[in-house]
């Protein structure tokens, strides 16, 4: 067999996996309910078959929108942390490196410690979407300002990017703990669970959003595959290929902002699968970004909705909070996959 | 004939009420005042499912656990088929609350504000909700009528302060608009830290020895964790250097009298806070 069809078809149980925790995604939680149930409740607007109004409820308001935005977040984070280790070729970089996370913790935060004062004129009906819309305003308003101080009349240097990123993380931290200590009892719990990440809080308004936004990034940033290919054979060598350096870095820095912010302001912090799925799909595939980009859109969608499914079955009927199951599951597994490399002479 | 129709008329009437035992409602509480009143109103068999704030009031029933009152599960609380979910404005997170009525659970929320006031209305609105209006009326006299006969204070009220010790930063004090802050108020001594500030801030050190507390009130657990007062009181110097701290006067309380307003509970916490002060 030669290696395009090996890979194919690694891609495609890859796809088959994600089929698989999709269809449990729908199936299970903590109210039982019967495998062709589920799926007559799914498909009963289609067909015309008849299931219990409470089944179809639970598949088609509860279950269906969750495993939508389980789906778009996961392949939208394992997405640009796969741009981001290829553009800082660096295998630790994930998109909290250039100052999206931290940006959108202290944006929510900011309403949610200051908008009761801020926000009272707004009418009623845009109240539950502000604290997503300040973390989405934060996540974008920071990338672009470590963009800023990235760039000079050289060019965007990745190492001061990086730099930038970190100084900007540690300011909004330190500004997120200032927030902490004036805010109330309410506000605290609030910025706690926000910050633990959850799939809980599903709608479609919220699928919505996501789809405009993740769309953007599913549609140009796979493009970028032969530049990403390029620039790991460094800034230079990727130039005299032909590749507009410049530009790829501006178009991925601002995917990763767009996708992220768009997830953290739907779901919450959501940690390691930016950082820890593409280096699974390197393992698989090897580090060619043309199949590299689709595999982390595969794998990162089921290895979500896989623990999404835990987070809500393993303390029914209470829930864990996802983004701490991910990073529960995810480090020690990274450590492991660390330690198999430095065996082998990879790092 | 006329018997016949008497003992039809039984037959149907014995038989309707059957039909309304059989099916009583099904229940979940979040916010622990909210499961103390359920429990004093004699309805706890109808409780299908509690949050984790009234696990300790409801520790022999092993009732399933929705987890904490203000990161609910639409699913998880789904999944107990509840009528009702009974809690206060602290349950949430909004969406959950949507996903639950679009399911047909009626969302019943209480107010919390933490005053006595408020207390009445819950339990009223509780027994009208499960139609015990007599018993809500009597459990309202009953606390009524313990909350007049407490042991009457000293004049002027001493300072006291309502501390959360769990911050690594510092401790966490009751200001205004809190049950630490009521429960203050309603055990007969005043909270000076209610002039400052409302809701619950960390406190640096300094500041708390500024208010010169007389009596300092705690949660059971919290003691527990550091290891009774003097525990506390050598972990927090500030503590120990103030009035209440050099005296000993370290007050606990029962840490399911403190979520989602006032408990049903509250008058013999008060009594007992009263007493202690008294110095009985």
């Amino acid at each position: 067999m030669s290696v395009a069809v090996v890979k194919r078809c690694i891609l495609f149980s890859l796809a088959l996996l994600l089929l698989l925790a999709a269809v449990l995604s729908l199936t299970l939680g903590p109210v039982a309910i019967p495998f062709t149930d589920a799926i007559g409740a799914l498909l009963h607007r289609v067909t015309g078959w008849t299931v219990a109004a409470d089944t179809a409820l639970i598949v088609e308001h509860i279950r269906l929108p969750r495993t939508l935005m389980g789906m778009l977040i996961g392949t939208t984070l394992a997405l640009t942390g796969a741009a981001m280790q290829g553009l800082f070729r660096n295998p630790l970089a994930d998109p909290a490196l250039i100052g999206v996370s931290s940006g959108a913790a202290l944006g929510a935060a900011l309403v949610i410690v200051l908008g009761s004062v801020w926000l009272a004129a707004l009418p009623a009906a845009l109240m539950p979407y502000t604290q997503a819309a300040g973390a989405f305003a934060g996540a974008l308003l920071t990338t672009w300002l470590v963009y800023r101080l990235g760039s000079s009349n050289q060019g965007v240097s990745m190492a001061s990017m990086l730099l930038a990123g970190v100084a900007i993380a540690a300011l909004s931290a330190a500004v997120v703990g200032l927030l902490t200590y004036i805010a109330d009892d309410a506000m605290l719990r609030a910025l706690t669970f926000w910050n633990m990440g959850s799939l809980g809080a599903a709608s479609y308004d919220r699928v919505g959003m996501l789809v405009l936004c993740c769309g953007v990034v599913w549609w140009r940033l796979p493009r970028q595959a032969r530049a990403l290919n390029a620039l790991l054979l460094g800034e230079s060598e990727a130039r005299h290929l032909g590749v507009e350096v410049e530009r790829v870095k501006r178009e991925l820095v601002l995917l990763t902002a767009l996708g992220v912010g768009a997830a953290v302001a739907a779901a919450g912090l959501i940690g390691f699968v930016g950082l820890v799925v593409p280096h699974l799909a390197r393992l698989l595939l090897g580090p060619d970004h043309r199949q590299l980009l689709p595999a982390c859109m595969l794998l990162g969608a089921a290895l979500l909705l896989l623990a999404d499914v835990a987070a809500r079955l393993l303390v029914a009927p209470a829930e864990l909070p996802l983004g701490i199951l991910t990073a529960l599951l995810g480090a020690p597994f990274f450590i492991a996959l660390l330690l198999r490399m430095q065996r082998r002479g990879g790092l | 004939m006329k018997v016949l129709i008497q003992r039809c008329l039984w037959v149907l009437l014995l038989g309707s009420a059957w039909s309304m035992a059989a099916e009583p409602l099904r229940v979940v509480t979040a916010g622990a005042s909210v499961t103390a009143i359920v429990q004093e109103l004699g309805l706890a068999e109808q409780l299908v499912g509690i949050d984790s704030t009234s696990v300790s009031l409801m520790a022999e029933r092993g009732l399933p656990n929705v987890g904490y009152q203000r990161a609910l599960s639409a699913e998880g609380v789904l999944s107990l088929k509840p009528d009702v979910l009974l809690g206060t404005q602290e349950m949430g997170p909004p969406p959950v609350l949507a996903q639950l009525r679009d399911a047909g659970v009626d969302v019943v929320m209480l107010s919390a504000s933490p005053d006595l006031r408020t207390l009445y209305a819950n339990i009223e609105a509780v027994g009208v909700r499960f139609a015990q209006v007599e018993q809500a009326a009597a459990l309202n006299q009953r606390i009524q009528a313990d909350i007049a006969a407490l042991p009457a204070m000293s004049e002027p009220a001493p300072p006291a302060l309502f501390v959360l010790t769990h911050s690594a930063s510092g401790m966490l004090v009751a200001g205004a608009g809190t049950v630490g802050d009521s429960l203050i108020h309603l055990g007969g001594m005043s909270n000076p830290a209610a002039d400052s500030f409302s809701q619950y801030r960390v406190l640096s050190a300094e500041a708390l020895l500024g208010l010169a507390p007389q009596w300092i009130l705690t949660t059971s657990k919290g003691l527990d964790m550091v290891g009774g007062t003097d525990g506390l009181l050598s972990q927090q110097p500030a503590l120990a250097a103030t009035p209440a701290g050099q005296a000993q006067q370290v007050v606990d309380i029962e840490d399911s009298l403190l979520v989602g307003g006032l408990s049903p509970h509250i008058a013999p916490a008060l009594r007992q806070l009263r007493e202690t002060a008294a110095g009985e």
